[in-house]
Formats: structure tokens, C-alpha cells, sequence
């Protein structure tokens, strides 16, 4: 197959010697050799029929935007107010779009600085944005959060489950123990931390032990 | 399969080429119709040939053909489309393919209009060409072709995902190799008119729009880099000094030796010798600027670096070392440029005499900018918190906040300065130091903000403590000046040659007149 | 003068000013050439055959674990270059390039300062542009198989 365009592209070149650009008749085989050539050439060096491969980008693994809003307004509970710019952008981060929503985010933190749900949410979309890397602006973020309000769980919790995402397991662990530990009795996320930090504990167990690559 | 059918185009370009030199050499010795009618077509269809295979190449880029090995090797599905297309010539083999490519579409271009010269000397022109081009063909086909394929083909390209932070730096490398293509163009002039001992005023004017327009491209070429580099690299350094940009300024230095030499050689056919050796030194340095990453890969990079470091020093020397020098050129250059204007009324004075005058002019231009440059940048280094304010030079900068943001594939930390020139109004500038992940790396994004007399160029750093942040500020007086003259020497350069090409062919057309008078007399 | 000087002798008048102008520069530059940072150093080369006080050189080799330190003013950065056999303090003011970091190659230009210390006003990372890993083949084969795992 591929012989056979290459035989034809050779017929449209020489094509345009002989007929388009007036070559001589006299040096037709000179023309015909040079041809000939650049055919044989290609034989010899063409490998086998390959078929093309070409590529289209593919989907990028979405992080989960959705549980992502529910599970820190859960652990906010009942203190935020309602703020224009944190509704625009929750239904951004919702949506998947995690840059747009922490350009956003930015708003309600110029309006109060203090803000620690902003910085949370801030901190959570840029993560997200970066494939679930824990970035220098994130780090940022989520330690402003926690200047802004140290008894809120959140600020803890996300930055442990960045760790963990980001592969740094240990720094995770303690987050979440740290959160444990300081955690008030009654709150309603504490059996669900347990579990999760359960689980932590086995995984790295069993990459400990080599079990898990 | 259009993989193959690239390699096939590029196996009859090579054959082409073959015949061209083989039809202009034959033609030189044994001169009959036959074989002298067969290296203009000849040379035209290799350029086309060539530009097919590109063409190819650029398209296997584009549709991120995992097949073919050198897209396996550089490219990613998931980079933009501005990206793919410039990675087809970002490789070393895509970069000669291009080479072969221009030179071809030159040589082609040459045999379709150029007629001032003697036919011998433009088949020579031609054959030389065929020759240096053949040298290129060899070493795509046989030692790094571009269209091997991959067996079995790959699931993701090995090339990074990454947005090019600059679309300016898809196309400085395109302006260079333009530069460098042309030049041997120009050499394949000379080496025509040498065999067939043509070396004189003709030659010299056939040559010069070749040299001129090389030379314009490598002004443009180096100037961008220069601006480029500056902007990104985040030390407020307009000299990139890397061997690549050595090369090209070597080129770019040995390319004005020539123009010169070659005037004088087409005013007063003079300079003869000069003009051979410096066409000749010239061509080397383009092929030295062209191959300069296979020879960094062969020859090793501290050999190369060696050797370009002490061209680095020797140019860096020259401009650098006493700036008050160069302040003191730089009018003494300003008001030499214009003698060739003085003496003639202004409206007489051709296209070619202002070009010349706004190509020195922005040489003294850029001698200036480089020397204050030198001699009255200020900087400071500071380790500051929100709020505090810096003085730099005449600027104070107040850190105003620092904000985590979010681009397309970085975040960043991105500082808020508000500046203020000599206590004037203030100004917002936002340098960040941004992160990537794909692959994982960091920058800094300069702020700048430009007057008349010079920039502010500002870049946040790390955070050292609980909210202090490095900030480093540098007060650069007329460091664009630097860009604006090598922006002028092009603009002299294009006008000089705009000029020179009106007048070729105002002489051509009053000579196909007279010529077509005389045949209607019946002479 | 009594005669006013024709167009030619005033060209090469024009002409001998240039060329003074460029001999001056080339002068210039050849003797800044021995000034210049073209030569590179391994620490045990500097330890064994330190450069001039005033020269500006590279030193280049692998920064050694738990060496960086950060000075009070927040912008000084001190840590040490190793190659396996001799360590070199360095001392940088400034914004430290990204992959600049330890157990990782680095090439400093500076110059050496009385007290030891090699006074840095550059640092080149691994994918800049003029870093040279070739030249640290003589390191501690341990060493030399990251770097080379690490470099392109």
C-alpha cells in the first residue's frame, strides 16, 4: 500500500518535470533514473505497513467536585452566612471547574479576610485543580484557613486528605489524628473520621510491609 | 500510512536534490540544452518535494501520530494545538527537515525569477546548493529521520503536556533558522560565481538581498530571544547566554561583515577577497548555529560550553565591561548613521540610505540601552511582609497581599505590589511564583511596569517565615531600548532591502523594455 | 587645515575611529577573558587548587543533605557542595531556582571568599541551559548514578 503511493507521488512529480515544467525530452531519463532512485530508496528503508495512530487528549480523571462542597459545608455546620461569591463557586467546583471557582473564591476572601469557609474552599479547588497535587498556593490556603478559624475541623481534614492524595501519607495521618484528638465529643463527623483513618492506617501498613507498589 | 508517504516525499526530495547537482554540474562541462534545461525544474520540484515532507511531518505533530517514533518520543496527546504544530520543528530532526525545506523552496524560488546573472554562474549557484543541501538529506535519511516509525505504537506520547507559557517561543527558533537558511543561500552565490569566476558588482548584487534578508531574520530572531528570555527568567537578565543565542549573534556579527564587504563589492566591485572569506566564515557560522544541539550532543556538552563561554565572555566583555564606553558610542554612532543622509536633500535620499541610517541608529540605540543598562541598574533583595513598602531606585513598592490563584495547568502564589514612581500615582503589579505539575516544575512570572526611561521588574519568591515573603526588585533605565534599537536595525534592514529589490527591478523591466523596442525595429 | 578634507579622507577618518573604537573593545575584552566564569570547578578542585580571590568561576557538584539554611534576614541561603570527597560551604543571596534542592546537583558562579566560602551570585539548576552534569562524573558512584538518573 504504502509502495504504491510512493509510486504514485513519484508518476506526480515527474509529471510536473516533463509536462508542468518543460523539461527536455532528452533528460526524461535522466529524470526517470533520479525518480527511480528515490523510489528505491524508500523500498529498501520502509518498513513493513504500518497504520497511523494518532491520538485525541484524553478526559482528565475529574476529582469528585460535588462531595467535595457537601463534606466541608458539612463540617462548617450551622456558622456561615450565605455569601454570593461561595454559591457561584461551589456550583463551579460542582461542576468540575476547579480553576474558575478558586478565581472566584477570591472575591469573598477580599471581602473578609477572616473568612475560613472562603480559604477552605479556596484550598479545595486549587488541589483539585492540580490533580490532586497539594501545591504551594494550596499549602498556602489551607493554613490561612486555619489562622482564620483554628477550632474549624475542615481546615485539618482537607489538608490531611490532600496529603494522602498527593502521596504524602504520614503528614496526612497526623492531620487527622491531630483533628481527633482536639475533636469536641459530640461532633457528627467523628465516627466517619475514625473509619477513614482506620483505613489510612491499613493502607500504609501494607505499603510498609511492600505489599501495595 | 501518510507517515510513509512523508518518508516517500522526502527520498525524492533527496533525489532531486541529487539531480540537481548532478543536471548543474554536468551542465558546467558539457552545456547542452538538455541537461542546462533540467536544474531550474529540478531545483523547484525539490523544494516542493521538501515542503511535502514537512508538510507531513507537521501534520503527524498535529494529530499526535504515536506511530511515529519521533512524535512518540516528543509529543503529548493532551498539549494545546499551538504546541503540537511548533514541536514539529522543536526536535533536532524536525528542525533539519525544515532546513532542507526553506533551502529548497529558496533554491526553487531562485531558479523560477533570478535572471540578472550570467546562466553558468546561476547553474553553478545551483548545483552548489544541491550539494550542501545533499550533505543535509544524507544525514535526515540515514542518521536521524524523521519519520521512523514506533512498533508497536505507544499508549501516550513521552513529550510533556505543557502549555507553551509563550507563543513567542514557538516561532524565535523559525526566525533564526530563516536567518541561517539564507545564508547559505548566500553562499551557494558565492560558490557559483567563484567556479565560474564571476566575483563582481552582478554577484554582489544578486547576493546581497539573500544576505540582507538573512540578516533581517536573525535580528528579529536574536531581539525576540532576547525579550523572551528576559521576561522568563525571572533575573531581569536580557542576555540569554546560552550557546544556541551565541551562535546566532556570532552569525549575526560575521553576517554584517559580509553586507558590508559586499557593498563595496557592488559599488566599486572591491573587497573581493574580503568578501569570499567573510562569505565563507559566515556560512560556517550558520551551520555551527543550525547543528548547534547535534553538536552539543556530540561533541559534549562541557567541550561546547567551553567553547561558547568564551565567546559568551568575549561578547559580554566587549558590551559590558565599561558601560560608560558604551554610552559614550552610542551618539558617536547615532551621528554617523546620518552621514549618509547629510549632503543630499531628505526627500532625495533613497530607500537604501534611510535604511542604512535607522540600522545604525538603532545600533546606537541599543548600545545605550545595554550600557545604562549596566551602569545604572539597581536592585534589592528584601525579605518583606504585608504592608512593608521597599525603595528601589526612584520606586517605592508597598506588598500590599498575597493571594493563591489558579491558571489553566499552574497555580501560584501571586503578590500584589503597589508601586509608585518618585511618589507618583500608584501602579499595581502582580509577579507570582507559579507551579506546574504536568511536568512538575516552577517559575517565576516577572511583573513589569515600563516607562519611558526604564522598567520595574519585580518577582515574589519563597515564603521564609510565618508570612514574610523574598521579594527582589530591580530599576532597569532604558533596558528597552535594548529591544526597541534591535527592532530598528531590522526595520533599516527591511527598508534597505525593499529599497534595493525596487530598484532590481526597475532595472530589469527598463531592460526587457529596451530589449523589446529593439526586437520590434527589427534589430 | 588649509585645504577642507575631500569626502574620501573623511570616510577614512570615520573608518580609522571605528577601528580604534573596536581594537579598544577587543583589548577590553581579552584581558576581562581571564576575568570571565568560563571554568568550572569540582569541590575537591577548589579545595586542592582554590581560583584567585577576585576570580569569578562555577562550582558545581551535588548539595549535601540537611545542609540548606536559611539566614535571619530571609533571602541569605547557606549550604554545602559536595563531590564524595570534598565539601565547599556556598553562600547565595537571592531567589533559589526551582529543583534547587538536596541530595541534587547544582552549579554555582561566584567567586571564593577569603574565610572559604564560595560567594554565589548565580545558580544554575539541572534544565538550565549552561548546566554541565557531564563534568560531575568523578563524584561518589552513588552520587553520579542519581545524577545521571536525573538528568535528561
Amino acid at each position: 500500500m504504502n509502495l504504491v503511493l510512493a509510486i504514485a507521488l513519484g508518476l506526480a512529480g515527474f509529471a510536473l518535470l516533463a509536462l508542468g515544467l518543460k523539461v527536455p525530452r532528452k533528460s526524461w531519463r535522466m529524470t526517470g533514473g533520479a525518480f527511480a532512485l528515490g523510489l528505491a530508496g524508500f523500498a529498501l528503508q520502509a518498513g513493513p505497513v504500518l497504520p497511523g495512530a494518532p491520538k485525541e487528549a484524553n478526559q482528565r480523571l475529574a476529582t469528585n467536585g460535588a462531595a467535595l462542597v457537601d463534606v466541608r459545608q458539612k463540617l462548617a455546620g450551622n456558622g456561615t452566612m450565605p455569601n454570593q461569591w461561595m454559591v457561584i463557586s461551589d456550583a463551579m467546583t460542582r461542576n468540575g471547574q476547579f480553576g474558575n471557582a478558586a478565581g472566584v473564591v477570591l472575591g469573598a476572601i477580599e471581602q473578609n479576610p477572616n473568612n475560613a469557609d472562603a480559604w477552605l474552599s479556596l484550598a479545595n479547588n486549587l488541589v483539585a485543580h492540580a490533580d490532586g497535587r497539594l501545591t504551594p498556593a494550596a499549602l498556602y490556603a489551607y493554613r490561612r484557613a486555619a489562622l482564620a478559624d483554628p477550632q474549624h475541623p475542615g481546615s485539618r481534614f482537607f489538608l490531611g486528605l490532600a496529603f494522602t492524595s498527593s502521596g504524602q501519607l504520614k503528614e496526612g495521618r497526623a492531620q487527622w489524628v491531630d483533628l481527633l484528638a482536639s475533636a469536641p465529643p459530640d461532633a457528627p463527623w467523628k465516627t466517619d473520621l475514625t473509619m477513614r483513618l482506620e483505613r489510612l492506617d491499613a493502607f500504609i501498613a501494607a505499603q510498609d510491609q511492600g505489599a501495595v507498589p | 500510512m501518510i507517515a510513509s508517504f512523508g518518508l516517500a516525499a522526502l527520498w525524492f526530495a533527496a533525489a532531486l536534490a541529487l539531480l540537481q547537482l548532478v543536471a548543474g554540474g554536468l551542465s558546467l562541462t558539457r552545456n547542452t540544452q538538455a541537461v542546462t534545461d533540467l536544474v531550474r525544474p529540478a531545483a523547484m520540484a525539490q523544494g516542493l518535494m521538501a515542503a511535502l515532507a514537512f508538510a507531513v511531518l507537521i501534520y503527524l505533530f498535529c494529530v499526535t501520530d504515536l506511530s511515529v517514533l519521533l512524535v512518540a518520543k516528543n509529543a503529548h496527546s493532551a498539549t494545546p494545538f499551538l504546541d503540537k504544530f511548533a514541536r514539529a520543528w522543536g526536535t533536532l530532526e524536525g528542525a533539519l527537515l525544515l532546513w532542507v525545506t526553506l533551502m529548497g523552496l529558496a533554491g526553487g524560488f531562485i531558479a523560477l525569477v533570478e535572471r540578472r546573472l550570467p546562466e553558468r554562474t546561476m547553474l553553478a549557484t545551483l548545483a552548489a546548493q544541491a550539494f550542501v543541501s545533499i550533505g543535509i538529506y544524507a544525514f535526515l535519511l540515514f542518521v536521524m529521520n524523521p519519520f521512523v516509525r514506533a512498533n508497536p505504537a505507544p499508549k501516550e506520547g513521552l513529550g510533556l503536556n505543557q502549555l507553551l507559557q509563550d507563543a513567542g517561543l514557538a516561532f524565535q527558533p523559525l526566525a533564526l533558522y530563516t536567518g541561517y537558511v539564507g545564508l547559505s543561500v548566500a553562499f551557494s552565490f558565492m560558490v557559483g560565481a567563484l567556479i565560474t569566476r564571476q566575483i563582481g558588482p552582478a554577484f554582489a548584487r544578486a547576493m546581497r538581498p539573500w544576505v540582507l534578508g538573512a540578516w533581517i531574520f536573525l535580528t528579529v530572531g536574536i531581539t525576540t530571544g532576547s525579550f523572551l528570555a528576559y521576561h522568563a527568567n525571572g533575573r531581569a537578565d536580557w542576555w540569554p547566554g546560552d550557546s544556541a543565542t551565541n551562535a546566532s549573534v556570532l552569525s549575526w556579527l560575521t553576517a554584517i561583515a559580509l553586507l558590508h564587504s559586499n557593498s563595496a563589492l557592488a559599488a566599486r566591485d572591491a573587497l573581493r577577497s574580503r568578501t569570499i572569506a567573510l562569505g565563507a566564515l559566515t556560512f560556517a557560522m550558520s551551520l555551527v548555529g543550525t547543528f548547534h544541539p547535534f553538536l552539543t550532543w556530540a561533541m559534549g556538552k562541557q567541550l561546547w560550553a567551553d567553547f561558547h563561554s568564551m565567546n559568551a565572555a568575549l561578547l559580554a566583555a566587549m558590551l559590558m565591561k565599561l558601560p560608560w564606553l558604551g554610552i559614550a558610542l552610542a551618539p558617536i554612532v547615532a551621528l554617523v548613521s546620518l552621514v549618509p543622509l547629510r549632503g543630499r536633500k531628505l526627500r532625495m535620499a533613497t530607500l537604501p540610505h534611510w535604511g542604512v541610517a535607522i540600522a545604525h541608529l538603532g545600533v546606537a540605540a541599543a548600545l545605550f540601552g545595554i550600557a545604562a543598562d549596566r551602569a545604572f541598574t539597581v536592585e534589592r533583595l528584601v525579605a518583606a511582609r504585608q504592608g512593608d513598602t521597599v525603595q528601589v531606585g526612584p520606586w517605592q513598592a508597598e506588598l500590599a497581599r498575597v493571594d493563591p490563584v489558579a491558571g489553566p495547568n499552574w497555580t501560584a502564589l501571586q503578590a500584589t505590589l503597589q508601586v509608585r514612581y518618585d511618589g507618583g500615582s500608584a501602579q499595581t503589579l502582580m509577579p507570582q511564583a507559579r507551579t506546574f505539575w504536568s511536568p512538575q516544575h516552577g517559575t517565576n512570572a516577572a511583573a513589569v511596569a515600563t516607562r519611558w526611561n526604564g522598567q520595574l521588574y519585580a518577582v515574589i519568591g519563597d515564603e521564609v517565615s510565618e508570612d514574610r515573603w523574598q521579594l527582589r526588585l530591580w530599576w532597569k533605565p532604558f533596558v528597552t531600548l535594548i529591544w526597541y534599537g534591535g527592532l530598528l536595525i531590522a526595520l533599516g534592514g527591511l527598508l534597505a532591502l525593499i529599497g534595493r529589490v525596487q530598484s532590481d527591478l526597475r532595472r530589469v523591466i527598463a531592460k526587457d523594455k529596451i530589449a523589446y523596442r529593439r526586437m520590434r525595429q527589427g534589430r | 587645515m588649509s585645504s577642507p578634507l575631500k569626502a574620501k579622507h573623511q570616510r577614512l577618518v570615520l573608518v580609522l575611529i571605528a577601528l580604534v573604537a573596536l581594537i579598544g573593545a577587543g583589548l577590553l575584552a581579552a584581558w576581562s577573558l581571564r576575568n570571565q566564569a568560563s571554568f568550572f570547578y569540582l569541590p575537591t578542585q577548589m579545595q586542592d587548587d582554590p581560583p584567585a580571590l577576585d576570580r569569578a568561576v562555577r562550582l558545581g557538584g551535588m548539595v549535601e543533605t540537611g545542609s540548606i539554611k536559611t539566614a535571619a534576614d530571609g533571602v541569605t541561603v547557606r549550604f554545602v557542595v559536595g563531590d564524595g570527597k570534598a565539601r565547599i560551604p556556598v553562600e547565595f543571596k537571592g531567589i533559589v531556582p526551582d529543583l534547587f534542592k538536596e541530595n541534587s546537583g547544582v552549579v554555582a558562579e561566584g567567586k571564593r571568599r577569603a574565610d572559604g566560602t564560595f560567594v554565589a551570585d548565580n545558580l544554575l539548576a539541572k534544565h538550565d541551559e549552561k548546566y554541565v552534569p557531564r563534568e560531575m562524573k568523578d563524584m561518589t558512584e552513588a552520587q553520579a548514578r542519581q545524577a545521571v538518573e536525573k538528568t535528561e
